[in-house]
């Protein structure tokens, strides 16, 4: 299966204010991978992300997804393939209920309402948080926000999950679930992410950014133990590597 | 808390009222909608010194208060809270409208004294009903009411989103708020530093609202506010409950209900 492909060729993007986030991007990501993208404050991971799902568009180089360049004219087509979780799960919720808010992508894809039902709730207990169905989604905690957030995005069943600080504010328990979940996915995945902890269990492969261009990528095990690298790009050793505590799993 | 955080508050126990299980909240949001409306318009519809006329009126805020268990305390403070403005115009009317309108023995009572209970009689009534009616369907789901009919949709998704950002307005203000109340040593803000406040505020603002947007975009979102489920099909109850209120309503209109209520009471005397 090559449809899953995503392929990043001499991507660049500056903001309006000539902020350069993107320069000379380029990088292949196969069917069914999951890779880290890490990188320091600013170094424009979240940008790219936002590439990648189709919010941004390049201003020079592309951006291909199964073989097809991303352009404003299979947009739809390509939203319908890629499932972004944003950083902050309150930029993300904004329906009254958590069945609304799982219901928004299927029902804007013209899925019949009595599958969206049946949709919103596999994936909700995929998730576990069933029970939070009739809640609205202010009343929950960041754990249960960015759980109802992840559940959002898969409702729309994408191809490509991409997740921008998955485990950004969540409990060392919440964090350990997010991962043992996270790693049941057969999601082509990209997390974008300051844990390098949790880059090192889930992804096998990680790709560094600085100064919005490829640092450096390979089989994680190597980046992410290579601290002169890591230091040069504004980064540490994983916690596991510097013989820290090893968060959310028990000291043996 | 501050002025924004009971606001935000407040946003927040409306749709946490929304979610009751009665049997005003299980209506269909079209028979909810249309009997509040047609109540609005008969309310608004009484001429400017009509007290007693509207009196029976307040059968139905109070029928829905206490059918949809809201707390009367909650609205009432509420009804105070948009109330200055109306009664600045009542006050108006007592200052300035003096004419004699009714006489008790020697004495004479100014038309302005009239106006003013009328006015306050019926910004009580309009806003209780409308405040019942938001508390009991919930605005996003009248929202979705609105969106089934082609020619309302643009008009629904304007509303959806209003309301929305008015939330993220608030929370961004209160954040920006709290910070400076955090730092300010007790002092509250001055003058000068709206001015420092103000670009951030909307800066803030404008990028969590675009954030949102996106989150909106990359699920499927063209513009169009989507429909929950299958169409909710009105019920024998709900054409019931706005036909009666609809009658009753006329009724109040067109007959002096409360001239002929204490007629009978008073035993057929008048």
């Amino acid at each position: 299966m090559s449809h899953h492909i995503i392929e990043v060729e001499d991507l660049k993007y500056s903001y309006p204010d000539g902020t350069e986030a993107l320069r000379d991007l380029s990088f292949r990501i196969t069917h069914g991978e999951s890779v880290a993208l890490i990188g320091a404050n600013g170094a424009g991971k979240s940008t790219l992300l936002l590439h990648l799902a189709g919010l941004l568009f390049p201003q020079t180089g592309r951006v291909r997804l199964g073989g097809i360049t991303v352009t404003r004219k299979n947009i739809l087509q390509i939203r319908r393939r890629v499932g972004l979780v944003f950083q902050d799960p309150d930029d993300q919720l904004f329906m009254p209920t958590v069945f609304e808010e799982v219901a928004f992508a299927p029902v804007n894809m013209g899925v019949p309402p009595d599958e969206v039902k049946e949709l919103v709730n596999s994936v909700l207990e995929q998730v576990g948080v069933s029970h939070l169905r009739p809640r609205p989604p202010y009343r929950l905690s960041h754990g249960e926000k960015r759980a109802v957030a992840l559940a959002a995005v898969l409702a729309g069943l994408p191809d490509v999950l991409l997740l921008d600080e998955p485990s950004a504010g969540l409990d060392p328990r919440a964090r350990r679930q997010l991962i043992e979940l996270l790693r049941g996915f057969t999601h082509t995945k990209i997390v974008a992410t300051h844990d390098l902890d949790l880059a090192w269990e889930l992804c096998p492969r990680t790709i560094i950014l600085a100064a919005g261009t490829v640092a450096a990528e390979g089989p994680s095990r190597e980046i992410l133990g290579d601290e002169k690298l890591l230091r040069c790009c504004g980064l540490e050793l994983p916690l596991r590597l510097q013989g820290g505590p090893l968060v959310g799993t028990t000291r043996e | 808390m501050s002025v924004l955080e009971n606001a935000l508050y407040d946003l927040h126990r409306l749709e946490d009222l929304a979610a009751g299980e009665t049997f005003i909240h299980r209506l269909h949001p079209g028979a909810n909608f249309l009997a509040t409306a047609v109540f609005v318009t008969v309310v608004a519809s009484f001429p400017r010194y009509e007290v007693t006329g509207l009196m029976p009126l307040v059968v139905y805020p109070a029928f829905t208060l206490l059918l949809a268990d809201l707390p009367l305390g909650f609205v009432l403070a509420r009804l105070l809270v948009v109330s200055p403005f109306v009664l600045f115009f009542a006050l108006a009317d007592l200052f300035f409208i003096r004419a004699p309108l009714v006489r008790f023995g020697p004495f004479f009572l100014p038309a302005g004294w009239i106006s003013a209970a009328s006015l306050l009689l019926r910004f009580f009534l309009s806003v209780s009903a409308a405040l019942s009616f938001v508390a009991t369907g919930g605005f996003v789901p009248f929202c979705a009411f609105l969106a089934r009919w082609r020619l309302f949709r643009p008009f629904a998704s304007v509303l959806f989103f209003v309301y929305r950002y008015s939330y993220l307005t608030l929370e961004e203000a209160a954040r920006l708020v709290r910070a400076h109340n955090l730092r300010a040593g007790g002092r509250g803000l001055r003058l000068r530093e709206w001015g420092h406040l103000i670009g951030p505020f909307l800066w803030r603002t404008y990028a969590r609202a675009h954030c949102l947007y996106l989150a909106m975009v990359a699920r499927g979102f063209n513009g169009v506010f989507p429909s929950f489920g299958p169409p909710r099909k009105w019920t024998g109850k709900d054409l019931l409950y706005v036909s009666t209120w609809t009658i009753f309503f006329l009724l109040a209109r067109c007959v002096d209900l409360a001239a002929l209520l204490g007629g009978l009471v008073l035993g057929g005397t008048r």
